[in-house]
């Protein structure tokens, strides 16, 4: 078992082989050694872990992201690996947009790929069909393009 | 993935901070953080880092599934930050092309595409000192480069793309042919039977770090003056990881020939002693009529040697990890693939075969896999061609190994005939034990197969035009075993059928992730030419 804790204080204890989905947490297990010292998790909130450790339990047989490169991959294994994507998982990416990012960004700090890589999936969804205009409401961003430049890359996306 | 995604965060950089550092990156301006902002919303600001928004938006490129040119384009527009980080994907792949057949010439993945006879439309876009995009393509994919019409300023535009890594040139294919329906027969005899490649390489070297930044080259029925054009020109590019020749062609004698005949011609020139492969060279497919068109050539070459120097690293024969072959063979060619398989074989870790019209009326396996220690991944597909009955025998592996990772089964097989099924079925081998496999007299050819697992695995069957029956095929018990721990990493034979595609089957969709995704090893054996 391993003793996590979250940036607010609350202590989580997890089973090894779950916690190590995390690559953070795998290395920092690997440098302390056998010992019962908590692991802080200082950039992860409670909320968002319990979210992130959901994932991990429902995927921890699965096997690890492979290292190879695209031209070792099968086709099959290329045409599975872009259909994986269970009921489960599209219920677990089912929630408010702010819990969404900041899991992105939990699973960036603790370095869990599979989980960055669907979250990713998950925001990309939350684009698709949408104006420039909804998207900036989305992430709450103001458009800082001069008209000028604006009018430059509208014509370079009307060429391309 | 991540290769990619921080190819183009190294695009990126470059691009804005050397080029336009009006376009420096800023930091997303979030309305958060605007206080005096009316319209500031109430929910959190999402700040997604550049390197996470890359991989959001990646997830549209055209090389995924889901791609999306129209979010993407919106997305360009966000703001600066966001543009910066869109348009790199929007224009890595650039087609180009001389006929309005983009649908035919142009992949449905490339987006890009423009037609040099449209010069007005483009020109703006890459001509001028000011033009951005072509310092974003890094794939380019020239159609038909051999027309007059393209070549025609072609050279000046590859000069233009500083950042190409990956080069693909269709000069002529099946659905080409009929984009072109304006060519008499001669003609297009002619433009398919000869690929000048003089204003190409000027273009290519027009900057001495043009060819050398190009790590992939794809030549898709592409026909050659000769052998030694083929050659050189491969030869030219010294930091190549991925070289793939799909049907690649040398003319040998004269038009009236028949083109299939690789047979070099006694008056072509003689292939230069210094050329050699890139020392980086790791991902090889061959496509051609004939293994003599190339593997000749190769054979000649100097050995794999186990001790790189300084000094033979550029005379060895690059470390082939990924191979491909496909071929249409006589009687003689076996020899000369079975050389070539023992030349390389110590470092493939996954090899594809496809094999038309073998024909072997002797029992001794025509080539061995004997030499190939490491190989991870095997898909097989042995064609019938247009014959009535197929006949080959493999040494599939060279020995069992208590090693999961690398692949046990044992031939030889023999087969026949060609396979109509895909056979799923549990081994219930024991542990390094040898094992039988259980085919039924429905398949011929795997009769007296001999394998050895040293670890149980599981062949999957699949009978050919029929749905898939699952309490013979044992699905019902997938689920279980998978919760077995000592079927992880078990091997999965696929055998797959005549006329019949993977894809096809909703049953394979559904529980094929499902196995895969359990870290099992494939093992491909398609007894045709179908695709997987």
């Amino acid at each position: 078992m391993v003793i996590l804790i979250t940036s607010d204080n609350v202590k989580y204890v997890v089973e090894k082989d779950v916690a190590e989905l995390s690559v953070l947490v795998k290395n920092m297990l690997e440098d302390i050694g056998p010992s019962d010292e908590p692991i802080p998790l200082h950039n992860v909130t409670s909320t968002v872990f319990n979210k992130v450790l959901e994932y991990c339990i429902y995927h921890r047989n699965d096997p690890p992201p492979s290292d190879d490169d695209e031209g070792c991959a099968s086709p099959l294994h290329k045409y599975l690996a872009s259909h994986i994507c269970s009921e489960w998982d599209q219920r677990f990416f089912d929630v408010d947009q702010a819990l969404l990012f900041d899991i992105i960004l939990a699973a960036n700090y603790l370095d869990i790929k599979t989980l960055l890589d669907d979250a990713c999936k998950a925001v990309a969804h939350l684009i698709q069909g949408k104006s420039t205009e909804e998207i900036r409401g989305i992430f709450n961003i103001v458009n800082d393009f001069t008209p000028e430049e604006e009018a430059r890359v509208k014509k370079e996306n009307v060429s391309s | 993935m991540l290769t990619a995604v921080n190819k183009i965060l190294s695009d990126l950089r470059s691009v804005v901070s050397l080029d336009h550092p009006e376009h420096a990156v800023a930091p997303t301006t979030s309305k958060s953080d605007s206080h005096d902002d009316e319209n500031s919303s109430s929910s959190p600001a999402p700040n997604i880092p550049p390197e996470l928004l890359v991989l959001i938006l990646s997830n549209f490129s055209p090389s995924t599934e889901n791609s999306d040119k129209g979010a993407l384009l919106s997305c360009c527009l966000v703001s600066r930050s966001w543009c910066n980080t869109a348009r790199p994907i929007v224009f890595s792949e650039l087609c180009i092309t001389r006929q309005m057949a983009k649908n035919t010439l142009a992949p449905s993945s490339t987006w890009s595409s423009y037609l040099m006879r449209e010069k007005p439309k483009y020109s703006g876009l890459f001509d001028s000192p000011l033009a951005t995009i072509p310092h974003l393509v890094t794939s380019l994919r020239l159609c038909d480069p051999a027309h007059k019409s393209l070549r025609i300023g072609l050279a000046d535009l590859l000069a233009k793309l500083k950042h190409l890594t990956e080069l693909e040139i269709v000069a002529y294919n099946s659905d080409s042919l009929t984009c072109f329906p304006e060519l008499e027969d001669k003609e297009r005899l002619h433009f398919t039977t000869f690929l000048p490649l003089h204003y190409l390489k000027q273009g290519i070297n027009a900057r001495s770090c043009s060819a050398s930044r190009i790590t992939s080259l794809l030549l898709s029925g592409t026909h050659f003056a000769s052998l030694s054009q083929l050659v050189v020109f491969i030869c030219d590019f010294p930091y190549l990881e991925k070289l793939d020749m799909f049907v690649v062609y040398y003319r040998s004698t004269s038009l009236e020939d028949d083109f299939h005949s690789p047979l070099q011609c006694m008056f072509d020139p003689p292939i230069p002693a210094h050329c050699r492969l890139s020392p980086f060279l790791r991902v090889l497919h061959i496509s051609s009529p004939s293994p003599r068109s190339i593997l000749p050539w190769l054979l000649s070459l100097p050995g794999t040697s186990t001790t790189h120097t300084p000094a033979n690293v550029n005379d060895d024969f690059p470390p082939i990890e990924n191979l491909s072959l496909r071929f249409t063979i006589q009687k003689s060619d076996p020899q000369l693939i079975d050389a070539f398989l023992s030349k390389i074989g110590g470092t493939l870790k996954v090899l594809t075969m496809v094999i038309q019209c073998y024909v072997f009326s002797e029992t001794r396996p025509p080539f061995t896999l004997a030499h190939t220690p490491h190989l991870r991944q095997l898909r097989l597909e042995l064609g019938k061609g247009w014959y009535t009955t197929v006949k080959c025998t493999f040494s599939l592996f060279s020995s069992a190994s208590a090693d999961p990772d690398r692949c046990h089964s044992i031939a030889p097989y023999q087969c026949p005939n060609p396979v109509s099924s895909i056979y799923l079925r549990e081994l219930h081998g024991l542990a390094g034990g040898g094992f039988t496999f259980p085919f039924g007299s429905s398949l011929p050819f795997v009769d007296g197969l001999l394998t050895t697992f040293p670890f149980k695995a599981r062949l999957l069957q699949w009978r050919d035009g029929d749905h898939i029956d699952e309490d013979e095929s044992g699905v019902d018990n997938l689920k279980a075993d998978q919760e077995d721990e000592n079927h992880l990493g078990a091997w999965t034979l696929f055998v797959s059928g005549q006329n019949r595609t993977v894809r096809d089957s909703s049953w394979t969709e559904q529980k094929l992730p499902t196995l895969v995704g359990r870290g099992m090893k494939v093992v491909y054996l398609g007894m045709n030419d179908e695709r997987l």
